[in-house]
């Protein structure tokens, strides 16, 4: 959803009600840690060093200060703790992520926290996966990192009430020649087979090609793949659909 | 290869906003330090981002030159040149 689009629509809007619906959710398991699924959109990342799996080690990130997104200034605080053991965690586990620590925050992260936390008092620890410019990790690589990350989360010695959120797309062409179309099929499929928690499906049928073939951002998708590998199975209590990609929630048991 | 130099131009321009200053006054000086190859350099002064598409340049960075009313381009006059790609 485009940031200024969804300021002027305000909370009243369709997406206002979407958002609201996740962070009914959210408020009622009282999260106090927010793990972070993103595709950084050329804001800390550029070709001169694009990892495919980073994770943010800092005390606090601002943002955004993408030049041509209207929206409020926000400061974030980031688990630094929790990010800098779960790099060390990652790497054991033969995931060699890059570490970033210094960093801000894009749209696709405050937007969604605009509406779910807009106090900011949550903090964060943002994984970020390359899903806008080819070469894509693979989807399962992308579910195996959700893996990982929730076994850290379940070994983690806090009391920290964890969420893992995750954004993206799953059909969105930005600046291509199929600007404004949107892979209907695509959109179904995927959202088929996340309501019906196939996610080893869905993995198989997110090759590289079918993602970038509904539209050139749509490897966002792989943030929604590493969800549900640390969710680790069940399905959603709801999956809503806008245009191209879709608001959701799942509750999944305590590990 | 030089695809790199065409995606680095099209992100300053949104990063940085002295070097887009530069692009709307001096298109030639505000280049002139990147290793663009010539076709490049001639399609990214012309606003011909078709060219720059194909040789691979990425979108989602292509799109700042019309976003930000550089090389005669606008939102809409980039809209239509790029979707005249469209495969349909």
């Amino acid at each position: 959803m485009h940031p200024q689009q969804v300021l002027e629509e305000g909370p009243g809007s369709e997406t206002g009600a979407l958002y609201a619906k996740v962070a009914r959710e959210l408020e009622a398991v009282a999260a106090d840690l927010i793990v972070f699924f993103d595709s950084d959109h050329f804001v800390n990342f550029f070709f001169d060093n694009m990892p495919a799996f980073c994770i943010g080690i800092v005390d606090q990130a601002e943002g955004t200060d993408e030049d041509r997104v209207q929206m409020p200034w926000y400061t974030v605080r980031v688990h630094e703790a929790f990010a800098r053991a779960l790099l060390g965690f990652a790497l054991e586990r033969e995931f060699d992520v890059a570490s970033k620590e210094e960093m801000s925050l894009d749209h696709s992260i405050l937007v969604p926290l605009h509406f779910l936390t807009p106090r900011m008092h949550v903090p964060i620890v943002p994984v970020y996966i390359r899903g806008l410019a080819a070469p894509l990790p693979l989807a399962r690589r992308c579910l195996a990192l959700g893996r990982m990350v929730r076994e850290f989360i379940d070994r983690w010695p806090g009391s920290e009430r964890v969420a893992v959120l995750a954004s993206g797309s799953f059909s969105l062409e930005v600046g291509g020649p199929r600007m404004g179309r949107t892979d209907h099929d695509w959109q179904a499929t995927v959202v088929e087979l996340l309501r019906a928690d196939r996610i080893d499906e869905l993995v198989r049928h997110a090759t590289t090609d079918r993602m970038l073939s509904a539209g050139n951002v749509s490897g966002e998708l792989l943030n929604w793949i590493a969800l549900a590998g640390a969710l680790g199975g069940g399905k959603p209590l709801f999956v809503e659909q806008q245009t191209g990609h879709a608001y959701a929630v799942w509750r999944p048991e305590q590990g | 290869m030089s695809t790199y130099a065409v995606n680095k131009v099209c992100h300053l321009v949104e990063r940085d906003s002295a070097f887009r200053e530069r692009m709307r006054r001096d298109v030639d000086a505000a280049l002139a330090g990147f290793k663009l190859e010539a076709e490049e350099l001639q399609a990214l002064k012309a606003g011909d981002v078709v060219t720059l598409f194909r040789r691979g340049a990425h979108p989602f960075l292509l799109q700042n030159l019309g976003r930000y009313r550089l090389v005669g381009l606008d939102r809409e006059s980039y809209r239509q040149r790029i979707t005249s790609l469209a495969d349909d």
